[in-house]
C-alpha cells in the first residue's frame, strides 16, 4: 500500500511536469537583508503555484513557465516578495515581517499568518522589551498591546501586575488572562523565576475567534508566550550584560518637619507635655526617614544564548542571572535560569521536541499597602521627624534601636531585625511528538504534547527577637516562620489534524482533547523563641510551653477537561472563516453541572485583494474581520466552590468538624460571549497602518455573592447571578513618519476605551446593590464604582466637616446609609501607550510612554495622616490648616470632630502618563565588528519610569485596584547601561 | 500500512481513551470534610462542639466585641494618645449601619449559633437507648450555648431589655443553614420577651438533658465547657436582666454553693489562668492556636502599647492598699519594656497581660465567676423586698476583696448605687460596663475628655443605646427591620 501511493505520488509529479513543458531553468539564493543569513525552506511561487523551496544554504533551483513574469517568494515571518523574472538568476533579499501586516501569529497550537486571523491579537515582540531592567514580564506588557489594561501592585522587584484584557468581566472569579508558554498554562502572577529575554513574541489572544481553543480558560483573554527556538545554520552565540540604578521617587504626600510637628503638637495641647528644654532639644533634630530607609537599587543582568543546527535538528539554549535590589532596603530580586529547547525531525513526517526551563529565584520582600503600623513605607510618613533611629543607652531586649514616645515602631529596627524571603524553583517543561500521516491520508497529522508547570516555593519570614514583630509575638523572643508550597500542573493535549487544499479552497480540521490539573500542596510552621545567639531557624526553642510552635499542612487539586474541534477553511487567501465547538467538564462544579460548551465562529475578509479595489490605490490593504462566541471561566474560586466543606476546628485538644463553606450544587460555569468587529488598514505604500476593533462581551452566569441574612452565620453564598457587561474601542496606529537611507522614524499609537457596566443582578438584590467597603456592584453602573459621602468642605463658623446629600443639600450630619453616592469607577476607563522610535545611522533612540485616564481611586493611605487623632504621630502637612477658630476658611475640619473616611475627601483622579521606556543605542558597523571577531556589538543606555505625570498624592499612581490602602512600593527609576554581543 | 493504520488509532485511542474519562474531574477535598464524611457517628457530633465553643472567640465574640468593648464604650476606660483609633465609631458612639464592628458581632454571634444548630440537627441521627445520655451531654452544651449567644446579640441589639418588653430584638434561630434554604431564609426580629421566652425554654432543656449523663462535662478544676454550674450561672444574669429577681437568686444560688469565692491570695492566681477557683465558664485561649490577645486593644503588653487606660475617677474609688483588685486591674507606670513610653502618667490595664509571667495577652475569658453571682444574687435580692440580705452578699464579696473591710450598711438606692459601683470594681473589663449602663441609669457622663477622645456623654434619648442593624443584612433580609433613628 505505501508502494502504491508513492507511485501514484510519483506520477502525480511526472504529469505535473509534463504540463509545466515550456519551461526555463531558474536558480538564486533567499538571504535575509538585515543580517545577510541564508533562509532555508522559503516557498517559491509562480501564480499562487509552488514551484520548489530554498535549500539549507539558502539557493533554489526552480522551473519556471516560460510565460511567467514574476517570481514570489514567501516565507514564514518575512514580508511577501515578488521579483520579475528577467534573469536565470534571482536573488530575493527578504524583510523581516516584524511590524508588518503579514507578521506570523501564535495563537497557541497553530502558527498562522496575520491575515488568516479572525479576531482580535496584539502582538508584543521580545526586542520590544529586551532588557528591561523588571523582575517580572508581566509588567513590561504595560501599555504595549492594545485592550489590556496592565497595572502593577507594586514596585518591588520581582512583584506581578494586575492585567486586565478587555474589561473586568468577573467578581468572584479570575480576572487574570490564561498564560500559556509554549503550549502550556503556567501560573498567572507568578513571574518573578520566569526570564522573559528568552520570548519570542507575546501574543495577547481577546475575541472569541482565538481565545476559541482555550475556551475552558480563555474568558479574561489569553497571553501565549513562544520562546525562541534554534535556527538551522551557524552556531549563534549572543550575550547581554547590563548594569544600573534605581532611585526612590519623590514623595507627593508631604508631611510635617520637625518644627511643623512639635507646633502642631503645642496647638493640640502638648500630648506629651514636651517641656521647653526638651522642645529645644528636639527641634535641631530633623531625621528623614524615607532616606534611612530607601537605598540605590542595582540592576545587574547577563545571559548567553546559544542558537543553531542543522536540517534535522535544531535547538537554543540560554542561561542567565538577574540581580536586583530594590529602592528599600532589604528587597531584592535574584535570579538564575537555564533553557534547552530542541526539535528533531526523524523524518519528513515524524518531529519531536523538548521545551525546557528551569528557574531559580530568592525574593526578598517588605510588607506594603497595608495599615500595619510596622510597615516600613508607612514608617516614613508615620515617624515623628524628632525622633532618631538609635540611641546611646543599650537595652538587652531592643539593643540600641530607639523605641519612639508615640509607640510607633522604628521602622529602622524593623528592616534590620527581620527578613521576608521567598525562594522559588520554576520548571516548565513540555514534550510533543507530532506526525504526518500520509500514507492514511494525506495532510493528515497527530500530535500529543505534554508538560508540567511545577513551582517549589518557599517562605520564610525571620522576625528577631529584637525585632519589633519578635517582640510582640509569642514568647516575646523572636519568630521564625516558613510556609512551603509545591504546585504542579500538568496540560495534556492530543489533537489529531488534517488539512486539504482543493483549488482555492483550504480547508483544515481538528479534533482535540485536553486535560490540566492542579495540585498544590503546602505545609509551614510558625515558631518561636530565637532565644540564644542564633538569629533565625536554627536557634528556635523547642520543648517549652512559651515557646509553643504552629503547624499546618494542606492540599487541593482541581482538573479540567476538554473535547473540542477547531474548524477553518480560506478561499483565495482572501475570505477567512474560522469556528470552534467545545465541550468542558471541571470538577470546581457539582457532578450535574459540571460540563458546558461553548462555541466560536469568526469570519475575515482581506477587500485590498479584490479587483474591485484594486483602484483604491492609496490603500494597500484593507482587511475585515468579525467574531462572535462563548468562553467560559471557572478560576479563581475556590477548588470545591460548589461543595459545602467543614474544616477543622480546635479547641480544648479536640478537633472537630465546622461548617466553613456553603454548599451550592448548581454552582457552574460563568459564560463570557464575545463579539468582535474590526479593520486593519495599511496606507501609503504600508507607511501608515491603523487598526480597529469594537468588541462587545458580556459575562452570563457570573459569579456573584448572593447575599444571605447573616442569621444563617453566612453573609453569602457564590451564585451564577448577574450579567456584566465590557464594551469598548481599540484603535492602533503604525506610522513610518521619516524614511531615508541614513534616518528612519516610526511610532506606534494603541488606545483602548473600555466601558464596564453591571446589567443584571440576582431578583432579590435590593435596588442599592451590593455594597463592599468603599464601593459598590449597582446595575447600570461599571464594577468597582466608588460609593462615598460627597465631602464638601467645612463649616467657618463651627469647623464640623460638610456633606452634600444626594439632593444636593449640604448638612454636618455623616449619613452613609442614605448620603452615599456613587462617583466613577476605579478601573480606567481609557488606556494605552505609545512608542516612537529613530534610527540614524547606527544610532537608534526609542521613547515608550504609557498612560491611563479617567479612573477615580480611593487614597486610604492619606486618611492615616490627615485623621487627628492619629496626632501623636507625623502627620501630613495639610493638617497644620485645620479649623482653628471662627471664620477660619479651610477644607480640613476641627481636630476635635471624628473623621470619617468614606468621602470624596479621599478620592483622588488616578490618571497618570509615565515614559516608561527611554533607550538610546549604537550598533557597531557589521565590518567593525568583524575585525574584533564578532558579528554584532550594541551598546544601549535605558531608563524606566524616568518621568510620571500624575496628580495623585502618593509615592506612585499605579494602582492595580484602584485602592491605597496604606503606603505602596513605587515603581523603580531605573537607569542602566549594557552590550549585547553575537558572535 | 494496516499494522501502522491499527497503530495509529491505537496511538489516538490511547491519549483519548486515557484522558476521556469523566472521573479525571471527580476530585475531593483531602483536607477537610464534607457532609458525606462530617458526620459518621456520635463522636464527631461531639467533636463538632469544638467548633461551638471555638467560634465564641473570634474577634467578633469574647475575642473583642463582647469582651473588652463594652468597657472601651463607657466610662471605666480612658482612651489614650496611644491609640490606633480602631474602634473611635463605637467608643464614641458614632456608629451607622454600616459600622464594621457592628456587622462583625452580629455574624460572629449568628455563626457561633448555627454551629450549635448543626450539632442538634446531626445528633438525632445518632440517638440509641445506648447513646442517650452521652447526646444529653452534648445536646445539653448546644443548647446552652444556643440560649447564651441570643442573649448577648439581643444586649447590644434589643432596646428595652425587660422581660415583657415589646422592643423588636433578634430572630431566634433554631435551625441550621443547611436546613434553611439560605438564599430565601429571611427570618423577622422577635421581641425581647419572646427572645426571652426562647432563651428559658433552651436552658430548661439543658438543664433536663444535664440531669441524665454518661460522665462529667468538665474534668478536673477548669470549666472550659458549659455544665449544669454553667448553665446556671447563664440563667442567673439573663434573668437579671428581665428583671425575674427570684430565677436570679436562684440559679446564682446554685452557682455559689458549688464555686465560693477566691481568698484574696488566691484571686490573683484567678487572672493568670494559675486558678480556675470561682470560674464557672470560661472561654479558653492557649498561646499556639493562632487566636486574637485577648484585650490587646486596650493594652498589648509585647508592643507595649496601651490605647485605652483605667479610669483614674473610678480607681480613685478603689482602696489601692486593701483591694485586690486594683492591683489586678491596673497598674500605674507599668510597661514591658525597658524605656515605656509615658511611663509615669499611665495607668496600664493589665487584668489579661498572659498566662503565669507571661505578658502576650494570651489568657482565658472568665465568661462566669462567682463574684458576678454575689452581685447578681444581692441586686436581685436588693430589688425584690430583700435589701438585708442582698446587703450580706455585697458585703461577703467586698469583704473577700479588701482587707480589713468593715460591713457596709447601705440600704435603699444607696445599696443599689453600693451594687453598681462593686459590679464596676468587681467586673471591670469583664464586658459588663455599657450593659449596666444601658439597662439601668442610661446616662454615660465621661467629665473631661481628651483627644482622641471626641464625645463625652451619652444621654439616656440617644439612639446609640441600641446599636443598629446592620445595613448588610438588612439588604439581604427584607423581614428585618431597623432600630429607632438609624
Amino acid at each position: 500500500m505505501r508502494k502504491k501511493l508513492l507511485i501514484s505520488f510519483c506520477a502525480w509529479l511526472f504529469t505535473s511536469t509534463v504540463l509545466l513543458a515550456q519551461n526555463k531553468n531558474v536558480t538564486g539564493k533567499v538571504i535575509d537583508v538585515q543580517n545577510g543569513l541564508p533562509l532555508s525552506g522559503v516557498t517559491l511561487s509562480v501564480n499562487g503555484k509552488a514551484l520548489g523551496v530554498s535549500n539549507a544554504d539558502g539557493t533554489f533551483s526552480i522551473s519556471v513557465p516560460n510565460a511567467a513574469k514574476k517570481v514570489a517568494a514567501s516565507y514564514v515571518g518575512y514580508d511577501n516578495m515578488e521579483l520579475s523574472v528577467s534573469d536565470r538568476t534571482i536573488n530575493f533579499r527578504m524583510i523581516s515581517a516584524e511590524k508588518s501586516l503579514n507578521e506570523v501569529v501564535v495563537t497557541g497550537y497553530q502558527t498562522v499568518q496575520k491575515r488568516q486571523v479572525t479576531g482580535a491579537i496584539a502582538i508584543v515582540k521580545g526586542e520590544s522589551f529586551k532588557n528591561t531592567p523588571i523582575g517580572s514580564f508581566d509588567q513590561m506588557l504595560q501599555g504595549q498591546a492594545a485592550g489590556a489594561l496592565i497595572q502593577a501592585n507594586s514596585g518591588q522587584p520581582g512583584a506581578a501586575a494586575r492585567v486586565i484584557i478587555r474589561g473586568v468581566g468577573s467578581v468572584n472569579g479570575t480576572t487574570e488572562p490564561l498564560y500559556v508558554l509554549d503550549g502550556i498554562q503556567i501560573s498567572a502572577a507568578n513571574f518573578s523565576s520566569i526570564n522573559p529575554n528568552d520570548f519570542e513574541s507575546i501574543s495577547v489572544l481577546k475575541d472569541a475567534s482565538t481565545t476559541a481553543q482555550y475556551g475552558s480558560r480563555g474568558a479574561n483573554g489569553v497571553i501565549v508566550i513562544t520562546t525562541k527556538q534554534g535556527k538551522a545554520g551557524k552556531t549563534k552565540f549572543d550575550y547581554n550584560g547590563q548594569y544600573g540604578e534605581s532611585r526612590f521617587p519623590v514623595n507627593k504626600l508631604v508631611v510635617m518637619n520637625t518644627n511643623e510637628k512639635l507646633d502642631y503638637e503645642i496647638s493640640r495641647g502638648n500630648p506629651y507635655n514636651w517641656s521647653s528644654t526638651e522642645l529645644d532639644s528636639l527641634r535641631k533634630i530633623n531625621t528623614n526617614w524615607q532616606d534611612l530607609i530607601t537605598q540605590v537599587g542595582i540592576t545587574k543582568n547577563h545571559q548567553l544564548s546559544a542558537s543553531g543546527g542543522n536540517d534535522k535538528t535544531k535547538f537554543f539554549l540560554s542561561g542567565g542571572l538577574f540581580d536586583q535590589t530594590g529602592t528599600v532596603q532589604k528587597t531584592s530580586l535574584e535570579r538564575y535560569n537555564l533553557r534547552a529547547n530542541i526539535d528533531h525531525s526523524v523524518n519528513q513526517n515524524i518531529k519531536f521536541g523538548l521545551n525546557s526551563y528551569a528557574g531559580w529565584s530568592e525574593f526578598q520582600n517588605t510588607t506594603e499597602n497595608n495599615t500595619g503600623i510596622a510597615s516600613p513605607l508607612n514608617a516614613i510618613r508615620w515617624s515623628n521627624p524628632y525622633e532618631q533611629p538609635f540611641t546611646t543607652v543599650f537595652s538587652p531586649a531592643t539593643l540600641f534601636y530607639s523605641q519612639f514616645t508615640s509607640g510607633q515602631p522604628n521602622a529602622f529596627q524593623d528592616i534590620n531585625e527581620s527578613n521576608r524571603s521567598t525562594k522559588e524553583l520554576k520548571i516548565i517543561a513540555s514534550t510533543y511528538v507530532e506526525a504526518k500521516l500520509p500514507f492514511i491520508l494525506k495532510g493528515l497529522g497527530i500530535r500529543t504534547q505534554w508538560g508540567v508547570d511545577y513551582e517549589n516555593w518557599d517562605q520564610t519570614n525571620l522576625f528577631t527577637r529584637f525585632s519589633n514583630v519578635g517582640i510582640a509575638t509569642t514568647g516575646n523572643l523572636g519568630r521564625f516562620d516558613k510556609q512551603s508550597r509545591t504546585l504542579t500542573r500538568y496540560t495534556g493535549t492530543t489533537s489529531l489534524t488534517y488539512a486539504k487544499k482543493v483549488g482555492d479552497h483550504n480547508f483544515s480540521v481538528g479534533v482535540y482533547n485536553e486535560l490540566v490539573n492542579r495540585i498544590v500542596s503546602g505545609f509551614g510552621f510558625n515558631s518561636y523563641g530565637l532565644t540564644g545567639n542564633l538569629q533565625n531557624g536554627g536557634g528556635i526553642t523547642n520543648g517549652s510551653l512559651t515557646f509553643i510552635p504552629g503547624v499546618n499542612e494542606n492540599r487541593t487539586e482541581n482538573a479540567l477537561i476538554s473535547y473540542f474541534g477547531l474548524g477553518s477553511y480560506s478561499y483565495r487567501d482572501k475570505y477567512f472563516l474560522n469556528t470552534s465547538l467545545r465541550r468542558d467538564g471541571s470538577s470546581r462544579f457539582g457532578s450535574s453541572n459540571r460540563f458546558a460548551t461553548f462555541y466560536s465562529v469568526g469570519a475575515g475578509w482581506v477587500i485590498s485583494d479584490e479587483n474591485f479595489f484594486k483602484t483604491v490605490r492609496f490603500i494597500d490593504y484593507l482587511k475585515l474581520s468579525a467574531s462572535f462566541g462563548t468562553v467560559g471561566n471557572q478560576e479563581g474560586i475556590g477548588d470545591f466552590a460548589a461543595r459545602e466543606i467543614f474544616g477543622p476546628r480546635t479547641y480544648l485538644g479536640v478537633n472537630g468538624p465546622g461548617l466553613s463553606q456553603l454548599p451550592n450544587q448548581e454552582l457552574t460555569w460563568e459564560e463570557r460571549q464575545k463579539f468582535d468587529v474590526g479593520f486593519n488598514l495599511a496606507i501609503l505604500k504600508n507607511r501608515v497602518t491603523f487598526g480597529f476593533d469594537y468588541y462587545n462581551e458580556i459575562t452570563n452566569r457570573l459569579f456573584l455573592n448572593n447575599q444571605l441574612s447573616r442569621t444563617t452565620g453566612f453573609t453569602s453564598l457564590n451564585t451564577n447571578i448577574g450579567k456584566v457587561r465590557n464594551r469598548g474601542f481599540e484603535f492602533t496606529l503604525t506610522t513610518e513618519n521619516v524614511k531615508t537611507n541614513n534616518f528612519r522614524w516610526t511610532t506606534n499609537i494603541n488606545f483602548t476605551i473600555n466601558r464596564n457596566e453591571l446589567l443584571e443582578l440576582t431578583p432579590t438584590t435590593p435596588p442599592i446593590g451590593v455594597v463592599g467597603g468603599t464601593t459598590i456592584q449597582r446595575i447600570g453602573f461599571p464594577l468597582n464604582s466608588n460609593f462615598l459621602v460627597k465631602y464638601s468642605g467645612v463649616n467657618p463658623n463651627n469647623g464640623n466637616a460638610i456633606y452634600q446629600r444626594p439632593n444636593g443639600v449640604n448638612t454636618e450630619l455623616y449619613d452613609d446609609v442614605n448620603d452615599r453616592q456613587i462617583f466613577g469607577t476605579r478601573d480606567a476607563p481609557y488606556f494605552g501607550g505609545f512608542t516612537n522610535k529613530l534610527f540614524y545611522k547606527n544610532f537608534d533612540f526609542s521613547f515608550f510612554f504609557s498612560y491611563v485616564f479617567g479612573n477615580l481611586v480611593f487614597n486610604n493611605d492619606r486618611t492615616n495622616v490627615e485623621d487627628p487623632s492619629y496626632f501623636g504621630d507625623n502627620m501630613s502637612l495639610e493638617v497644620a490648616k485645620e479649623w482653628k477658630k471662627v471664620g477660619d476658611i479651610t477644607t480640613i475640619p476641627r481636630s476635635t470632630q471624628r473623621m470619617r473616611t468614606a468621602t470624596t475627601r479621599f478620592l483622588e483622579d488616578g490618571s497618570f502618563l509615565r515614559l516608561r521606556n527611554v533607550q538610546l543605542a549604537y550598533s557597531l558597523p557589521a565590518n567593525v565588528a568583524k575585525t574584533i571577531k564578532l558579528t554584532s556589538v550594541r551598546f544601549f543606555v535605558m531608563g524606566e519610569n524616568l518621568w510620571t505625570s500624575t496628580k495623585f498624592l502618593g509615592f506612585d499612581p499605579e494602582l492595580s485596584n484602584g485602592s491605597l490602602t496604606g503606603a505602596q512600593y513605587p515603581a523603580l527609576r531605573t537607569i542602566t547601561a549594557g552590550l549585547t554581543l553575537g558572535f | 500500512m494496516k499494522n501502522l493504520l491499527t497503530k495509529s488509532i491505537l496511538i489516538a485511542g490511547l491519549f483519548f481513551g486515557t484522558t476521556g474519562c469523566k472521573k479525571v474531574i471527580d476530585k475531593s477535598p483531602t483536607h477537610a470534610l464534607t457532609i458525606e464524611n462530617a458526620f459518621q457517628g456520635i463522636s464527631d457530633v461531639e467533636n463538632s462542639l469544638s467548633a461551638a465553643y471555638n467560634s465564641l472567640r473570634g474577634l467578633g465574640y469574647y475575642g473583642r466585641n463582647m469582651s473588652v468593648l463594652p468597657d472601651m464604650a463607657t466610662d471605666n476606660l480612658v482612651q489614650t494618645i496611644e491609640s490606633l483609633v480602631n474602634f473611635l465609631d463605637i467608643t464614641d458612639w458614632i456608629y451607622t449601619p454600616q459600622n464594621g464592628t457592628v456587622a462583625e458581632t452580629w455574624i460572629a454571634g449568628f455563626s457561633a449559633i448555627n454551629n450549635c444548630n448543626i450539632i442538634i440537627n446531626n445528633l438525632d441521627k445518632f440517638v440509641t437507648p445506648a447513646t442517650q445520655t452521652r447526646a444529653n451531654r452534648i445536646r445539653g452544651q448546644a443548647l446552652a450555648l444556643r440560649a447564651m449567644v441570643h442573649f448577648d446579640l439581643m444586649k447590644y441589639f434589643a432596646d428595652n431589655l425587660d422581660r415583657s418588653s415589646t422592643s423588636p430584638a433578634i430572630p431566634y434561630i433554631k435551625t441550621s443553614v443547611l436546613e434553611s434554604a439560605p438564599p430565601s431564609f429571611k427570618p423577622s426580629r422577635l421581641t425581647v420577651k419572646e427572645v426571652y421566652d426562647n432563651i428559658y425554654i433552651d436552658l430548661s432543656a439543658a438543664s433536663a438533658a444535664f440531669a441524665d449523663i454518661d460522665q462529667p462535662i468538665n474534668t478536673g478544676s477548669t470549666r472550659y465547657k458549659i455544665d449544669l454550674i454553667g448553665l446556671n450561672a447563664i440563667r442567673a444574669r439573663v434573668a437579671l436582666y428581665a428583671k425575674d429577681y427570684s430565677i436570679a437568686i436562684n440559679s446564682s444560688t446554685v452557682v455559689i454553693d458549688a464555686l465560693p469565692l477566691a481568698s484574696r491570695s488566691v484571686y490573683p492566681a484567678i487572672w493568670r489562668d494559675q486558678s480556675s477557683s470561682e470560674v464557672a465558664f470560661a472561654s479558653l485561649f492557649n498561646t499556639g492556636e493562632f487566636l486574637s490577645r485577648l484585650a490587646g486593644d486596650v493594652y498589648s503588653g509585647p508592643s507595649n502599647r496601651s490605647q485605652f487606660e483605667g479610669n483614674p475617677t473610678l480607681f480613685a474609688t478603689i482602696d489601692e492598699l486593701n483591694d485586690v483588685r486594683f492591683a489586678i486591674s491596673v497598674r500605674r507606670g507599668f510597661g514591658t519594656t525597658p524605656t515605656p513610653v509615658r511611663s509615669s502618667t499611665r495607668l496600664v490595664v493589665t487584668k489579661f497581660l498572659g498566662k503565669g509571667s507571661a505578658i502576650d495577652g494570651v489568657v482565658d475569658w472568665k465568661v462566669f465567676r462567682t463574684g458576678e453571682m454575689y452581685l447578681i444574687r444581692a441586686e436581685a435580692k436588693a430589688n425584690s423586698s430583700q435589701g438585708a440580705s442582698g446587703l450580706a452578699d455585697l458585703n461577703t464579696l467586698r469583704a473577700a476583696r479588701i482587707n480589713g473591710f468593715i460591713a457596709g450598711t447601705e440600704t435603699g438606692t444607696a445599696l443599689n448605687a453600693a451594687i453598681a459601683l462593686e459590679r464596676r470594681k468587681e467586673l471591670f473589663m469583664e464586658g459588663h460596663r455599657w450593659f449596666d449602663l444601658k439597662r439601668t441609669t442610661r446616662v454615660i457622663d465621661r467629665g473631661s475628655i481628651s483627644s482622641p477622645t471626641t464625645q463625652a456623654t451619652l444621654l439616656s434619648n440617644r439612639r446609640e443605646w441600641t446599636w443598629p442593624i446592620p445595613q448588610g443584612e438588612r439588604d439581604a433580609n427584607i423581614n428585618m427591620t431597623q432600630n429607632l433613628d438609624y
